[in-house]
Order: C-alpha cells, then sequence, then structure tokens
C-alpha cells in the first residue's frame, strides 16, 4: 500500500508540471466531441425516440462518456507503451520492491482519477452550453457512477492493447478505431435506430453499451438497470487478471 | 566466510542465444567482487537476474539466504542496482526521481531527502536537484544513478559498469563514497575497467560466453599464468615479411601480434625474449618492454582464444 501511494505521488509530480496542457485537453475534448459531432447531427436529429427528449440533452452523457473513456484509454495506453518501448525506463520500476499488480494499479488509478476530472470538466463545460437539461444531484450521481465503469474498463484496455502496440502509426490508428467506436457505435453520440443489422444487434448486448444507455435514462428521468454495472465490473476484474498475467510475461523476459 | 550471493547451474536464454550458460558463483558477505567481460559476454544479465529485472531459465540463486524466484520483491529491497543504461525517470527532476526511489525503497521522505544531501554534496552535484534528466551530461545522470542505487542504504549492491563515462576525479569519488559510506557491504560490479577491478575487488571473475573462466583474489588469477611475461618491442619503422616469418619459425614464442608500430608478443621463458631480440636488431628496433601478466593479459588470453 505504501509503494502505491509513492507511485500515486510520483503521477501527481508529473501532472504538476504539466497541468496546463492536461487542463487544455480536458477542455478541448467535450468542445471537440460537441462542435464536431454533436452540434452538426443535431441539424438532422431532433428528437430521440423512446425517451422523447432533444437530441442534444440525449447527447450530453455521451460526449461525457466519449471524452472520458478516451482520455483515460490514451492516458493508461501511452504511459505504460512508453515505459516498454523506451530504453530501460521500465527498468526503474522493476528494480524497485513494488510488483507488478502494484505498478499497474497505480496506473490505473491515476488514469481514473484524471478520467473522473475529465468528466467533472467535461460535464461543467456542457452543462454550461444553454442546453435544457434538468439534472439533480441524485441524477448526477447516478452519472457519475455509471460512467466510472467506462472509465475503468477504457483504462484496462489501454494498458492491455500497449503490451502489443509497438507502432506509432497502428496505435494512431487504434486511438481512431476507438475514437469512432465510441462515438458512433456504442450510441452515445449517434442514436441506435430501433431496427438495426446485425453489428448493432450484437452491439446491444454489450454491458457497456447498456451503461451509456443508462445514463441516457438518467437525463431522460427513467429508471437505470444495475445488472450492466455488474456485468463490467466483472468483465474488468478479468481483464485487469489478464493485463497482470500477460504483464508477468512481458516485463521481465 | 558466509555467502551473500549464490548462484548455482544459471542458464539463460533469449532469442535463441544463450546468455547464460550453467553459471555457478558466490560472493563472500562484505566483499567485493568483479565480473569482467568482453560485450555480451552476460554480465549485465546476471546482474539484471538477481534484481529480478529478467527472469532465469534455469538454476537457483540466492541473496543473503533467499531466493531470488520466490523472494524477489523482499530482496529488491534490500539490494541497490544500478544500470548500465541510462534508466532516470525524465518527468521527475534529479531530486524527486531521488526521493520517488528512495521512498519506493522503504524510506520516509526526510531521510530520503537527508542522505540525497549527503550524496549529492560529496559528488559535487547539488547544482543538479531541480534540473532534469535531459539538461545531464552522461556522466552527471551516471552519478545520480549511482547515488539512486545507494540511497537506502543497500546490503547488496549491483553495479553494471558503475563508472562507465566518468571523469579520473568522479570514478575516485564514487569509489571513495563506497569505502566511505558503505563499507562492509556485498558489492557486484561488473566493469571493462581491469584497472578498477585491480584495484577495488575481493575477488575478479572473467566472464566469457556467458560463463566464468576463471575467478578468484587478483594474486591467485596472476599465479595461474606460470611465470608468463609480456614483451613489447617498438619500432621506429614497421618490420618487413622476413621479421614475421622467423618469429613463425618459434612454436615459443606466444600470441605474437604487431600493434602499430609495437611488436607485442607472451612467453615463459626469458630464452625466447633473447631469440626474437636477436632477430629484431637486424629491423629498425627503437624500444623494448618486459613485464609479468597482469590481469589484462590473463582476459585477453582467455577471451580471445587463449595465449598458448
Amino acid at each position: 500500500m505504501k509503494e502505491l501511494k509513492v507511485l500515486l505521488y510520483r503521477d501527481w509530480l508529473e501532472f504538476k508540471k504539466k497541468y496546463l496542457s492536461y487542463i487544455f485537453l480536458w477542455s478541448l475534448l467535450p468542445m471537440m466531441f460537441y462542435l464536431l459531432l454533436t452540434l452538426p447531427l443535431s441539424k438532422y436529429i431532433k428528437q430521440v425516440p423512446v425517451l422523447e427528449i432533444s437530441y442534444e440533452s440525449w447527447a450530453l452523457p455521451g460526449i461525457w462518456i466519449c471524452s472520458a473513456s478516451l482520455f483515460s484509454y490514451i492516458y493508461c495506453f501511452s504511459r505504460l507503451r512508453n515505459l516498454i518501448i523506451e530504453d530501460n525506463q521500465l527498468e526503474k520500476y522493476l528494480k524497485a520492491p513494488i510488483s507488478n499488480g502494484q505498478f499497474l494499479s497505480s496506473l490505473l488509478i491515476s488514469s481514473v482519477f484524471f478520467g473522473v476530472i475529465q468528466l467533472s470538466i467535461s460535464m461543467f463545460i456542457t452543462l454550461n452550453l444553454g442546453i435544457a437539461t434538468v439534472i439533480s444531484n441524485m441524477d448526477l450521481f447516478l452519472i457519475y457512477f455509471n460512467i466510472i465503469f467506462l472509465i475503468i474498463f477504457f483504462s484496462i484496455l489501454g494498458l492491455l492493447l500497449s503490451f502489443y502496440i509497438k507502432d506509432n502509426l497502428v496505435s494512431g490508428l487504434v486511438v481512431f478505431i476507438i475514437f469512432i467506436f465510441l462515438s458512433f457505435s456504442l450510441g452515445t453520440i449517434n442514436p441506435i435506430p430501433i431496427e438495426t443489422n446485425q453489428f448493432f444487434e450484437l452491439i446491444k448486448k454489450l454491458p457497456i453499451y447498456e451503461i451509456v444507455l443508462n445514463t441516457q435514462m438518467v437525463i431522460g428521468q427513467k429508471a437505470i438497470n444495475v445488472t450492466p454495472i455488474v456485468t463490467t465490473t466483472i468483465i474488468n476484474c478479468i481483464l485487469f487478471v489478464i493485463v497482470l498475467a500477460i504483464s508477468y510475461k512481458k516485463f521481465r523476459k | 566466510m558466509e555467502a551473500s550471493i549464490t548462484l548455482n547451474s544459471i542458464g539463460k536464454t533469449f532469442n535463441k542465444s544463450t546468455l547464460l550458460a550453467d553459471l555457478s558463483f558466490g560472493v563472500e558477505k562484505g566483499t567485493t567482487f568483479a565480473l569482467i567481460g568482453s560485450n555480451s559476454s552476460g554480465k549485465s544479465t546476471i546482474l539484471k537476474l538477481l534484481v529480478g529485472i529478467v527472469e532465469k531459465d534455469a538454476g537457483i540463486a540466492y541473496i543473503n539466504g533467499k531466493d531470488i524466484h520466490t523472494r524477489s520483491k523482499e530482496i529488491r529491497s534490500i539490494t541497490g542496482y544500478m544500470s548500465q543504461n541510462i534508466d532516470l525517470d525524465n518527468e521527475l527532476s534529479i531530486f524527486e526521481n531521488l526521493i520517488i526511489n528512495g521512498r519506493l525503497h522503504g524510506l520516509d521522505y526526510k531521510t530520503a531527502k537527508e542522505n540525497s544531501i549527503i550524496y549529492l554534496e560529496h559528488l559535487n552535484s547539488m547544482n543538479l536537484v531541480k534540473l532534469h534528466p535531459k539538461d545531464l551530461s552522461y556522466g552527471q545522470k551516471r552519478k545520480i544513478m549511482f547515488i539512486r542505487s545507494i540511497l537506502h542504504d543497500p546490503e547488496v549492491l549491483l553495479l553494471d559498469e558503475p563508472t562507465k563515462g566518468l571523469d579520473p576525479q568522479s570514478r575516485n569519488k564514487i569509489w571513495d563514497i563506497i569505502d566511505k559510506f558503505i563499507p562492509r557491504k556485498t558489492i557486484l560490479f561488473s566493469t571493462q575497467n581491469l584497472e578498477e577491478a585491480e584495484k577495488y575487488a575481493d575477488r575478479i571473475a572473467i566472464l566469457h560466453e556467458g560463463n566464468i573462466k576463471m575467478d578468484g583474489t587478483l594474486e591467485r588469477l596472476v599465479e595461474t599464468t606460470h611465470g608468463l611475461s609480456r614483451y613489447v618491442l617498438s619500432f621506429s619503422s614497421p618490420p618487413s615479411q622476413d621479421f614475421f616469418d622467423k618469429i613463425k619459425e618459434n612454436p615459443r614464442v606466444l600470441k605474437p601480434s604487431l600493434n602499430g608500430l609495437d611488436f607485442e608478443f607472451y612467453s615463459r621463458e626469458k630464452k625466447q625474449f633473447f631469440n626474437v631480440l636477436n632477430i629484431a636488431l637486424d629491423f629498425s628496433l627503437d624500444d623494448i618492454d618486459v613485464s609479468t601478466c597482469k590481469l589484462r593479459d590473463l582476459f585477453i588470453g582467455l577471451t580471445d582464444g587463449g595465449l598458448e
């Protein structure tokens, strides 16, 4: 536990030096999603079926999910990948009396922490855009509670992919794919039509999609489903164990 | 005497090439042990293996009686390791690098700070504390890495070419610090600087192709040459082929070689030297040098096909 605290303190020291660029990114991401995706799409999608709320209100949790998940994915991916591909950078952790679990946990905790800050800043920015939305404190709690599981999921995904993606071109491409998947396939920015094809039928079965749906339900003042949160927690735990197992193969060769 | 580091039949292959082959040796507690060997002989792999950066494929190794495989974390907390390559955290200042490393090894902030200041002052590096690794020269980075490895007062110190890239004054200061601040600790260091091995190591091992060719005290290693001497004849102009043809006729002239204008060879018998000298006098002989075999000669002999 003491070692974990030191590792987190190290991340805090790094953050203190780069806080301006972090704040810039945290502000840029939700604005980019709003200006480049939600605003143009709002010309074509007036109202979202089932929830019967305006598209702009409906898309708000989508912007929060996309920006927080994407930030956490990139944070975890780039931190671990840089340590792995840069000569000897990982050695400074491997020679210290810390376990792989502690090291990976520190990356995950930092990533989730920064993801939550991204989520808060995204909320602050988008809720001040004048979009008619009523959100109570309870709604805010439910939205945080749901999205945090997606942040954890994409952080672990970042850790997992950093073991295998060495090439800059491929890593850029994967970020683009995740961005497209988050924005358009997961029903965050673009509503999934009721009559769908096989691909969307598959997407609808994903617990992370159901979490996205939960956050939209909160905006639409409807009841949420707890099952996908439990399922995503289990998936996150399994994924982290896989990442840990891979780390024992990859770190100490 | 109690063993501090024990390696028993250690094997390690990487990408189908053998790095360590059935390697066994021990380092006594409180002694300094030098590993010398040519590039890729396996020196760094041994140190990385002991600190847990690489995993062994075969064999068993202990540090202070603890199995390095099963009690790896414990071992890392009592070990100080300095890598051959720069592995400072580029995102942190030098002071932060030292503090974080000290705290990861169990020191509290105050002790980590105090120890950092003591060593930084001793190595005249206090001016570097606020800088980042990218602002430092190679030698300065190496000094900081050395301080980092001893900050937590480790029981066992593993140093991979600790003075590589340092000026002579800094080299001496590094060894001064070891003498002054961490006496009677077990130190295993690798080096290509044979004088350093001769001067500071209690025992020396010559490593070649992943195995130890010979190990022991300097005196014992030199004894194994059985009175072999090294002769150097310096010429004012390169001797002709005729000279070499005449030398070749004498099989007891060992490992003859020409380095620039210096003709070098080994022999156990002074008579052979007189024979060569006699031949050389017909050419433009300038100077002669005779010395008994030292570590350098033994090293060359063992790692470059043997002297005989």
